[in-house]
């Protein structure tokens, strides 16, 4: 078996999933593109425009208010295409009936690797290696296994909360579902065929079900979406010192006009 | 297959595991309480209390889920039967 075969042999479905709802959010994203690219203006925006000036305000309002405007060109694009990517696929299952990518716990560790990635990536850069590698040691020593279990102990509980929160939803929706089934087969008093436990036409379930999927996919789904990107923002600029990052932009800004000055004279 | 003592004991365990949500009901409960407390001090902030309390209940709800995790996992691959 090739390396290749490999791979694809060990997806599952809800890998599978994700690579659909990628395609999908690249296709949707590519047209989005080229619309805003064919807006003028100087006209009336469109319905579709102002609802993505409102995602873009919104989405920056959350930026600034924790990054005070640091880091804007690599977080921000991230944050703003998280927040949708995990709408989506926590909105998979209501729209489609395929299982949500969350549902399998290696799609929330990759996203909550690649935000605690942005966080190391960042404190390497502005902070330096060197006082990352002393911040072990804050405040005494002593704390220097806990500092370290903490390393692993965020991503773990970021990616459990959105991995347990859908786990849990739709176990709870196919056990009600299950349950419907046999209610109803007992309402009705139908023969139970062995191997057909759970009727083909499930209707009980149908009528009685929809506020469930409204709490458990619509509502928590907005709220875990929104809860993870968050959470991406406050853990990824925990360790970054923004006045000290300010006072040293001034300071190169003033060097600079400085030489530009000297040269000129 | 025949249910042994160990299935039982680990039923047992699964919901002695789910018992996490106990105190989660309680912090969302105070968190809830503040949230109305809020909201009946400072009428016109409704929509920022809303949200904060609805973030502070997601980030409480997670111990819960660890417990519901835990007791899944022991369900569906401990058990012999």
């Amino acid at each position: 078996m090739s390396a290749i075969e490999y791979y694809f042999s060990q997806q599952s479905e809800q890998t599978m999933n994700l690579l659909y709802v990628a395609i999908f959010l690249a296709i949707v994203f590519v047209v989005l593109g080229k619309y805003i690219d064919r807006q003028e203006p100087m006209k009336r925006p469109s319905k579709i425009m102002v609802v993505i000036d409102m995602y873009y305000g919104f989405i920056t309002n959350l930026y600034d208010s924790i990054y005070k405007g640091h880091c804007k060109k690599t977080i921000l694009p991230y944050v703003s295409m998280l927040i949708i990517f995990i709408l989506t696929m926590n909105w998979l299952g209501l729209f489609t009936g395929l299982s949500a990518p969350a549902t399998d716990y290696n799609v929330p560790l990759g996203l909550a690797l690649i935000s605690f990635g942005f966080k190391y990536a960042y404190e390497f850069k502005y902070v330096g290696v060197v006082n990352h590698m002393k911040g072990y040691l804050d405040p005494v020593a002593v704390m220097l296994p806990l500092n370290l279990m903490d390393i692993i102990a965020k991503p773990l509980s970021m990616s459990m909360r959105l991995f347990g929160n859908l786990l849990a939803g739709s176990l709870i929706l196919a056990i009600f579902y299950s349950a419907m089934g046999g209610a109803q087969n007992m309402l009705f008093a139908l023969p139970v065929v062995e191997g057909f436990e759970n009727p083909i036409f499930n209707f009980l379930g149908a009528i009685v079900a929809p506020p469930l999927h409204f709490y458990f996919d619509v509502f928590s789904g907005v709220i875990q979406a929104f809860v993870f990107t968050l959470l991406t923002l406050i853990f990824s600029s925990i360790g970054l010192d923004f006045d000290d990052m300010d006072e040293k932009a001034k300071a190169k800004q003033l060097k600079e006009e400085s030489k530009q000055t000297a040269s000129v004279s | 297959m025949e249910a042994t003592i160990a299935d039982g004991l680990i039923a047992i365990g699964a919901g002695l595991a789910v018992l996490t949500g106990a105190g989660t009901g309680a912090g969302q409960g105070v968190s809830a309480s503040g949230g109305a407390q809020a909201v009946g001090r400072n009428p016109e902030a409704e929509g920022k209390i809303r949200i904060m309390m609805i973030i502070g209940q997601a980030v409480a709800e997670s111990s819960a889920l660890y417990g519901l995790l835990i007791a899944l996992i022991l369900i569906f691959t401990k058990m012999s039967s």
